[in-house]
Parts: C-alpha cells; structure tokens; sequence
C-alpha cells in the first residue's frame, strides 16, 4: 500500500492519498488525466520511523524495498507516459488525523520538471522533510495541532509541457450566471497564470452552443517553461503576444470539459488544464467555492433587480434602437 | 452608436529654418510635415529630374499603406533645395480608427510577410520582368517625337507601377526582418539580439551573383589578359585587348557580364552613368578580384551558411520543450525573415536599378532631342528639368529655351551644394515617434539616433554585422572616390548603395553615417562576413582619411585608435 495509481480504487481514498488526488483520480478513468501514481500516507509513516530522534536534522534514506518499489513505479509511469523524457511533477499535500485535507504553510511543496528516478526521490524526500520542518511543526503547534498526527502523501504524475494552459470556470464566479464558461488561457505552463506573473487571455464561452462571446488578449509578457530542474520564466516574443492562446476550438473543448464535469459532479467546477499536441489534459478540478445565486433565478424572484446584462459586454437590445 | 474619440490634437511646431536654407513651400500642408534628411539613399544634392522617381516612390507607399491598411497615408520624398527629404504622412482618422486600422494593418503584414516570397517569385517579378521587357524591346532613339512623347508618358507610368511593386513587398519584408530580431531577442536574451542575423546570412542573393560571377570572370582570365587589366588605365584597357585573340575573347565575355549586370549605377540617381554606358567601375573592381585570387566570393557564402546551420541547429536545441506556438512562430519568422533577407537585395536589382536605368535613358533621349532642337546646351543637362518641363518644351514649337534655367538651377545647386543642410525641416511633430511594430521597422531601416560616446576616441553607431577589426580609414563620400581604396583597408562612407557592394569584397569593414541594422550597408556586410558599424551619423566627419580605426560591429562603436590622421 506504499503506492498506488491514477485509477486504481486505492488511489481515490482521501486519508491515503489527499483529497485532490483522490478527486482526480476518480476522473483518471474517463478524462485524459495525465498517468500519476501516489506515495501514500502510509509509506510516508514507513519513512518516518526509521528516522531516529538523534538524526533528526538528517533525512533518512529510503527503506530498500520502498526505493524498489518506486524505481519500478517510475519505469512504469515511463511505459505509460511514452514520453522520452519524462518529465514528472512531485506535489506533497497534507491530511489531517480525520483525513481532511490540510492546507496550511509549508504543508505543500511542488517540484515540476523533475526527471529521472534519482531526481524524484530526492524531490519526494524533500517534500517529506518539509512537512518536519521546524516551521510547519511550530505552524501546527500554534494551531494546536500535534506534529506526529499529520500524514503526508506525495503526487508522482507526468508533468505535461504545456503549449497553452488554462484555467476554467463552468460558470462565472462573480456574477453567478450559469451559461457562460470563462476561461484564462496564456502560452506555457499554467505557473505563470496561477502566480498571477501574465494578464492572460480571458475567454466567454456560451454554454449552450460554446462560441465564445467575448475575448479579451492578455499580455501574456512572459510564460514558463520547463528548464534543467524546473522551469524558467521567460518573454513571449513580442509579436506572438497580441495572438491569442487558444484558438476557438481549443475554447469550446474546454468549455466541453467543464460542462462535462460540472454535470458529473453536479456543481459549478473550476479547472486547470493544458494543451500539448492537439490534446486537452486535465490537471485538477474543484468545486467553484462561495458561488453567487444565477441571477437568472433571482430575477424570476425578484424582477426589479434587472441584472448587469452589460457586464459581458452583450446587451440583449442595442442602445437607442 | 456612442461618438467616436477624437483624435488626440496634434500641433506640429514649425523648425526655424537657418537663413543660409530659406525654404518656399509650395502646399501649406507640406510645411506642417516633419521633413527628414534622407542621407541613406540621397548623401549628396540631387537633381529636378529625380522628381520623376520622388513621384513613383511616393505612389508607391500611398499604394502599400493603403493595401495593408495601414493607419499610414504616406511616407514622402521630396527635393527641397537640392537635396532629398522624407515625411510621414499620417491618416487623418479619428483616434478608434487609427487603433482599429492599425490592428488590421497588423494582421494583413503578418500574412503577407509569411508569404512574400511566394508573392515575389509568382506574382510580382513576372509583372517586373514585363515592364523591364516593355523597355528593353523599345529603341526610343528610332522613335518620332511623338512616339518617343507617348513612351515617356508610358514609362512614368510603368515606372510608378513598379515602385508599387516595391513596396508592397518591401513593406512586409523589412517588418519580418525587425520582428524576427524582436522575437529572437525576447527568447534568446537582449544581450544576443544581434546574433538573429547569423540565422539570416549565407543565402546569398543577386547583389552577391553579381559579385560571384565577376569574381568568376576575373578566374577567367589568362596570364595575357590579367596583365593586360592589371596594367592598363580602366579607360583604355578595353582598346589594347581588342589586339589580341585571347583580349577579344575576354572582352566579349566582360560584354555578355554587363549585358547581364550593368544595367546599375551607383546609387538611386538618375545622373550617374550605369556599368554598361561607363564601365570603369567594373574594371577596378574587376583588378581588385585579380590581385587577391584567393577571396573566392562563393567560398565565403557556404562559409556563412554553414555557420548559419551550426547556429540554427543550437537555437533550435535551446527551443526544445518550449510551447509549440512559441516554437512554431519561431520558424515561421525565421523563414520569414530569411526570404526577406534575400529579397531585400533581389527586388533593387530588378526595380531600384534596371527601372532607374531604363528611365535614364528615355530621359537622355528626350534631352538629345532638347539639345537638337537648341533647347538645352547638351543632353545630360536635361537632368536639371522634370519631366513635365521637358515635356512642356517638346510639344512646344519651336521648342521652349530651357538653357537659362537650367543655368540657373545649376548655380543653385552650385549654392546649396557647399551649404550645411539642416537635418529636419518643417514642423516638429509633439512626443516621440508610435511605439509600435511599424515604428521600429522603420527605424531599423533608417537607423535612429546612436547614443552619445562617453569616451572622445569612441564613435557610436548601430550593431551592423558583427566581428572586430583594425585598419585604415578609407573616407569614401561618392563611389568614384571609391577607386582608392585598397584591401583591409575600412570603408568609412555616407552610406553604400547595392551597387557599392564588390567594393565590400575588398575591404575589411565599413562604417557609415546612415542606416541601421536592416539598412543595406549592414545586410550585405553580413552577407560578405566583414564588421560594419552603422548610423553613426558622424563617421565621415570625424574620421580622418588614413587614421588607424578599429571597429566593433556588434557593439556598433569605432575607436579612433592613434590621432595620427589629424596631422595629415
């Protein structure tokens, strides 16, 4: 039980693996989820108590048998990934004794663009000594919370050199409107969107009929790319950036995914994903938190609150027609 | 449908002009242009028959701008006493139209430069080749007057077209080529910009054909004829091979070479002679190829080219990984800008200088019919008149006098010629120029102002073509002067037009007042792998005839190395 994949009924139990990867993981079967297996809570215990209290500013290597196991783990994921090289990200999350997911500092460390088996066991040690650290366990203290019941799991998966990434909301999360999906899009690796280092494109896709209906190009000054242990921010040259990230296609295909989603899981989603050789990739997917009520329904409740139809720019009527 | 923004108000502030350049303009809309010196193409002062080509240029870009939607009304040439210079017309559109346009500009360049290639060789140089054929086949000394009237009328015409031609081609191309140096910097770092150029070198083009097969007819030569063209006065070197079989047998293939290339004078000018009325620029060059049998032009070219592929292959190495759209925009420009490269050269041969040769000659015709008719004191003076005067003249009867005023021009370019012309003329425009894609294209071309040198020994000038080298200043300021310079010597000139390009077979490196990294001095240094250092707007003042310099043509900067010039 040290490891499991993306896919198998182990992978989607939230006190082994964390609760976004279990989330992620039941979608593995059905969307093209890049192949991922996890360290789960329980190898990283197997770890920890060969740690002795008097090497405790060492790391402890790894037990033999779970070093054979991810060196197996990793040919497998080579196999099934087909990329030569293959480029992984190392996530850690942590979970609490009641198996909720923790999110507190330096209780998630990432490593992307790690290559070779070698490299990620480095990155999983590292992820696993972070959770040790004399900052995270005086975080947990202050908060009351004993470092021994903390369990850490670690995400192994193929890490997708992105052409375009984008992150997705099957619906608009400030105004509440359920027939638009909206979409941030830039070139790259998704960092630079999430770190907030572009002003992406921002898409509105119709729903119903997935044209977009409003597009607004970004900047996009820079994107990040993988780079020898890692990745590196760099321009997009300055001609490429007045183009947008995604075509209409690649607009209506996310809009499609999270329609999809939003249906499977019955409520509004937010997703990362990316692009890589014509193929959409999903990457995480959440539940859209503090979603406003449809206007559509207060409307009906309340007809004189006349909702900002101009706000998407679409004004149902011309002005002075 | 809520008001358009209007335009941002533009007053243009009038530039005092100096009183030794008293400036009478004929449209008060010209007056409120910002006139810039054009030193690139005209250094020297020109004359009224160049109206002719001011004319077909400028139809040319109000033809281009307005294909390509450009928020451009026209980028204009004109004479103001005696020497060349260009403005910028704008649109006059509200400000929504101008961003509006400007955005479908953008678009209809990039499309276009993607395929200008295609555009050239499919396209554009057939419709060229059927003007240049138009002339070719005509001989407008057999032709009556009226003929020979009717002739001139068509050849301004086809003249016009052809500078069309030009610029939509050229527009595109000179974008490519600046947009691929922006996108090469942006992912291979600002301080290696300049190292696009060695993805663009080793195609060669016509300037270099015409170099190659000079270089080839120069191997040619056997030990008779050699020491005959290396010992005999350009002038006359042609009667002493006529005395022997081997002399004639060269001079039939020096014949068929300028059958082939002369059709080309030193620069964009209407009054200097082409290689095949005065060939003696051909025989130095020529002798220059002879004492120096190892400087195999071609050699050079797949020297350039294999660099360019070694280069290619690391730039493309550095890309893996990176986002197709990035990679594929990458080799797009590349490709772009590689037929730019070539085209930049390829279309002057058949448009800047086939054209202009063909339009001299009916104007030299229309000034033997002026001259026989008393009119002019002798054909070549035709060149003080425009068109329409000679015109005017010819369908006079008799014909009207134009002796006294082209005396009188003469003496006025006599005037203007030995005075300091200011670099900006008209009304000042407010703010810097657009920032945008257009903007730093042109700028690119032209050369924009170098930054001042903080060290007195040290010019600064734009990157040209890289590499470092030390030698002797040559200060050239006409190509006739050009006969002086010897190999390794450094070229230090207003400018260099095609036609300069064997000398850059000779030389160790040039420097030149105008230009800028696109401009032609540095394509075809690039192309001959010498260092040119351009746009230092000064270089031909400071530099002294003779002076040791050493030039740095990726840093774009010469250093004056030992003063001992000055004493000269």
């Amino acid at each position: 039980m040290d490891i499991v994949w993306f896919g198998e009924e182990r992978s989607q139990e939230v006190a082994l693996v964390g609760g976004k990867a279990a989330s992620l993981s039941r979608l593995a079967g059905r969307y093209r989820v890049p192949p991922a297996f996890c360290l789960t809570t329980v190898a990283y215990e197997t770890w920890r108590r060969t740690a002795r209290p008097a090497h405790r500013q060492v790391p402890p290597p790894l037990p033999p048998s779970l070093l054979a196991a991810l060196r197996r783990a990793h040919a497998e994921l080579e196999r099934r990934s087909g990329a030569e090289p293959l480029q992984l990200a190392v996530r850690s999350s942590a979970i609490d004794e009641d198996g909720a997911e923790a999110s507190f500092a330096g209780q998630h460390e990432t490593f992307l663009n790690v290559v070779g088996v070698d490299a990620v066991v480095e990155a999983l040690v590292r992820c696993w000594t972070s959770g040790r650290s004399e900052r995270a366990l005086a975080y947990r203290h202050s908060k009351g919370l004993d470092g021994a019941t903390i369990h850490l799991a670690v995400l192994v998966q193929q890490l997708v050199p992105a052409d375009a990434s984008a992150v997705v909301f099957s619906a608009d999360p400030v105004t509440g409107r359920r027939d638009h999906v909206l979409i941030d899009a830039s070139f790259g690796l998704g960092e630079s969107i999430v770190g907030g280092a572009v002003t992406p494109d921002a898409y509105r896709v119709d729903k119903g009929t997935r044209q977009v209906v409003e597009r607004s190009l970004g900047s996009k000054a820079v994107m990040h790319v993988p780079a020898p242990n890692g990745t590196r921010e760099v321009p997009v040259p300055r001609p490429l950036r007045s183009q947008p990230a995604l075509s209409d296609g690649q607009c209506a295909a996310c809009a499609e995914l999270a329609v999809s989603l939003e249906a499977e899981l019955g409520h509004p989603v937010d997703l990362e994903c990316a692009f890589h050789g014509g193929d959409l990739y999903l990457l995480q997917c959440r539940p859209i938190t503090r979603m406003p009520a449809d206007p559509k329904n207060l409307r009906s409740a309340a007809p004189e609150l006349d909702p900002d139809h101009r706000s998407d720019g679409q004004s149902p009527t011309p002005p002075e027609a | 449908m809520s008001a358009p923004h209007a335009a941002p108000e533009v007053t243009p502030t009038p530039i005092a002009t100096p009183a030794h350049f008293p400036i009478r303009w004929g449209d008060p809309m010209e007056a409120s242009l910002q006139w810039i010196r054009d030193r690139m193409h005209f250094p020297h002062t020109v004359s009224p028959a160049l109206d002719l080509f001011f004319e077909a240029h400028n139809a040319g870009f109000v033809h281009a701008f307005a294909l390509y939607e450009m928020p451009l009304e026209g980028l204009v040439l004109r004479r103001i006493n005696g020497y060349a210079y260009n403005a910028v017309v704008p649109r006059r559109l509200p400000h929504d139209e101008m961003m509006a346009m400007g955005k479908r500009a953008q678009q209809n360049l990039g499309t276009a430069m993607m395929r200008s290639a295609e555009h050239w060789n499919d396209d554009l140089l057939p419709e060229v080749k059927e003007h240049l054929r138009f002339w070719q086949e005509a001989d407008p000394a057999a032709a009556s007057l009226d003929a020979l009237i009717e002739h001139a009328h068509e050849t301004r015409r086809r003249w016009r077209r052809l500078w069309e031609i030009h610029f939509e081609l050229m527009v595109p191309s000179l974008l490519a080529g600046s947009l691929f140096q922006e996108t090469y910097a942006d992912l291979f770092g600002a301080e290696h910009a300049f190292d696009a150029f060695t993805l663009l070198q080793g195609f060669g083009n016509k300037t270099t054909e015409i170099n190659v097969a000079l270089w080839r007819l120069a191997q040619s030569a056997g030990d008779d004829v050699r020491t005959v063209v290396l010992d005999t006065d350009p002038e006359t070197v042609a009667n002493v091979l006529r005395g022997s079989e081997a002399g004639r047998r060269f001079l039939q293939a020096f014949d068929a070479y300028l059958q082939t290339y002369g059709r080309r004078s030193e620069t964009w000018e209407l009054q200097y002679p082409s290689w095949l009325e005065d060939p003696t620029p051909v025989w130095r060059m020529l002798r220059e190829h002879l004492t120096q049998p190892d400087a195999d032009p071609e050699a050079e070219l797949a020297r350039l080219a294999e660099r360019r592929e070694t280069a290619l292959a690391e730039a493309r190495a550095q890309l893996a990984g990176y986002p197709r759209p990035v990679v594929e925009h990458f080799e797009a420009m590349l490709r772009a800008a590689q037929n730019a490269t070539v085209l930049s050269e390829d279309h002057g041969f058949y448009i800047d200088f086939e054209g202009a040769y063909h339009v001299r000659q009916v104007l030299l015709e229309l000034g033997r019919r002026l001259a026989a008719a008393g009119a002019l004191e002798r054909a070549d003076d035709v060149m003080m008149l425009t068109l329409d005067e000679v015109l005017a003249s010819l369908n006079d009867s008799p014909a009207l006098d134009r002796r006294a005023l082209v005396d009188e021009r003469q003496r006025e370019l006599a005037v203007f010629g030995a005075v300091e012309e200011p670099e900006m003329v008209g009304a000042r425009l407010p703010g810097p120029p657009p920032e945008d894609p257009v903007g730093r294209a042109i700028g690119r071309f032209f050369g924009t102002p170098p930054q001042p040198s903080a060290d007195a020994d040290v010019l600064k000038g734009h990157a040209g073509s890289p590499g470092v080298v030390r030698g002797v200043a040559r200060v050239v300021r006409t190509l006739s002067e050009a006969q002086n310079v010897r190999r390794g010597e450094i070229l230090v000139s207003p400018m260099t037009a095609p036609s300069w390009t064997p000398l850059f077979g000779t030389v160790a490196g040039v420097v030149t007042d105008t230009g800028g990294v696109l401009s032609h001095s540095a394509v075809v240094a690039r192309e001959y792998g010498i260092p040119a250092v351009v746009g230092t707007l000064r270089g031909t003042a400071v530099v002294r005839d003779g002076q040791l310099i050493e030039i740095d043509g990726s840093a774009g900067t010469v250093r004056l190395v030992d003063r001992s010039g000055d004493l000269a």
